[in-house]
């Protein structure tokens, strides 16, 4: 049960870090709940999908479907994480401005709801998925009974829960003018992180074999198998080994982001629209 | 030295590009999994080659092979196989577990480079371009190193008949 129960906290950890940050930094968006319950219905169904066609995902491109299935997963999420931040940013104002209008300029984009719903599935599901393989080994050699495995994953997904609802009010707390700033940091260093892990699954499946020796070895410093290695590696793609691509794709990710926010950030005149309405 | 090591290996990706193709020399290994426990546990393989790892999953349940220092991880379906390509490795050993079973199912990697005992330092006295003359993969990145690491003092190396007549008398 106790081995179980760590298993599932680790994956279910990951999740929330993630999970966390993005209900937090969207909480301008009215109504983000109903995306976010979808996002969570959407990431679980999708788990238990792509855990029960594993070896088949396996099996494409010559044994590595696995790793570009990952890389894609990774990259889409991240490039759902980015436009949400860069949305946010276009809208910063009129969300502070007039708070009631919000609706309208979510609903005018539409993109925030589907986004965010997009980018939880998407967390969920590459955890989620272990999650349910693991599990579904316990089960079927024996090595735990059916209460065992549920005790277990409930204290993991209990304790999961409670760092993520840690995260997400400590995050809520920060004051309102400091929190889009931060949280758009935070944002971006998320997809820094996403990206270079989906460049690792790339690096695994054979890309940018030149550039793919590794830089530096922090591993005496901070291990990836602890709780801190861990969550800096799902936060920021933290590599105690990063090759070279990796370093080059974190770096241009974050000058990409931080050039497209500072342009999204830039008032805009909006063209008064011909005929008024009514 | 370790970061000259990749400048290294990567000027003579630049060099040669033909070599920077995949070889498979070695030929793939195959690691079985059977009771969570990983047959062979200790694997030897040639340093600085891209080598195939075949994991296969005897057991009913899936496995996950997990290497942080390989920087692999691969989930493996019960009775099943997966392929892991590992290297170019430089010399030490690299732990993998099953992630799902890490009290049983635990390994190592062990790169050993072949070419070790074959060089001879006295060879880095020409330049660069010396290693076009020898064929082996292996070994280019060894010169190159040398070449590279005692760029200062090479220069001296083909002057060092300067001196000599001074110590001669």
């Amino acid at each position: 049960m106790l081995s179980t129960a760590i298993i599932v906290f680790r994956e279910v950890f990951e999740i929330v870090l993630i999970v966390g940050i993005v209900i937090a930094a969207t909480r301008s968006v009215p109504r983000r709940w109903m995306a976010v319950g979808m996002g969570f219905g959407l990431g679980i169904f999708g788990s238990l999908l792509v855990a029960f066609f594993t070896g088949e995902i396996s099996e494409f491109a010559e044994g590595f479907g696995q790793e570009y299935f990952n890389a894609g997963i990774l990259f889409t999420a991240a490039a759902f994480i980015g436009w949400t931040l860069i949305w946010m940013k276009r809208h910063a104002r009129e969300m502070k401005a007039h708070f009631t209008r919000v609706g309208e300029a979510v609903a005018e984009g539409r993109l925030p709801y589907i986004s965010i719903s997009i980018v939880i599935a998407l967390a969920i599901l590459r955890e989620g998925a272990e999650i349910s393989l693991f599990l579904s080994g316990q089960y079927f050699s024996h090595v735990a009974t059916v209460a065992e495995l549920a005790a277990g994953s409930f204290i993991g997904v209990a304790g999961g829960s409670f760092v993520g609802a840690l995260l997400y009010f400590g995050l809520i707390r920060i004051s309102p003018r400091a929190f889009l700033q931060i949280t758009s940091w935070l944002l971006a260093l998320v997809v820094a992180g996403m990206i270079v892990q989906g460049v690792g699954s790339l690096t695994a499946a054979g890309a940018f074999e030149s550039l793919s020796f590794t830089l530096w070895d922090t591993s005496w410093l901070l291990s990836e198998d602890n709780l801190a290695g861990r969550s800096l590696k799902a936060l920021i793609g933290y590599t105690a080994q990063p090759s070279a691509i990796q370093l080059i794709a974190f770096v241009s990710t974050l000058v990409f982001l931080a050039i497209a926010l500072k342009i999204a950030g830039r008032p805009v005149q909006k063209p008064q629209p011909l005929v008024s309405a009514e | 030295m370790k970061s000259l090591n990749r400048l290294a290996f990567l000027a003579s990706l630049a060099v040669f590009p033909l070599f920077s193709s995949p070889a498979f020399a070695e030929g793939d290994i195959t690691i079985v999994l059977k009771d969570h426990k990983f047959e062979p546990s200790t694997v030897e393989v040639p340093a600085g080659e891209r080598v195939k790892l075949i994991i296969d999953n005897q057991d009913p349940t899936p496995e996950e092979f997990e290497s942080h220092e390989l920087k692999r991880e691969k989930v493996i379906k019960g009775n099943g196989q997966g392929v892991v390509m590992i290297g170019p490795l430089e010399e030490g050993s690299y732990a993998f577990v099953g992630e799902f079973n890490e009290e049983t199912a635990k390994g190592v990697i062990v790169a050993k480079s072949p070419s070790a005992e074959d060089v001879l330092p006295d060879e880095s006295d020409i330049s660069p371009s010396a290693g076009e003359s020898q064929s082996s993969k292996e070994e280019m990145p060894e010169d190159l190193k040398r070449a590279l690491g005692t760029s200062d003092s090479t220069v001296p190396v083909p002057l060092q008949p300067l001196p000599n007549p001074k110590k001669v008398k």
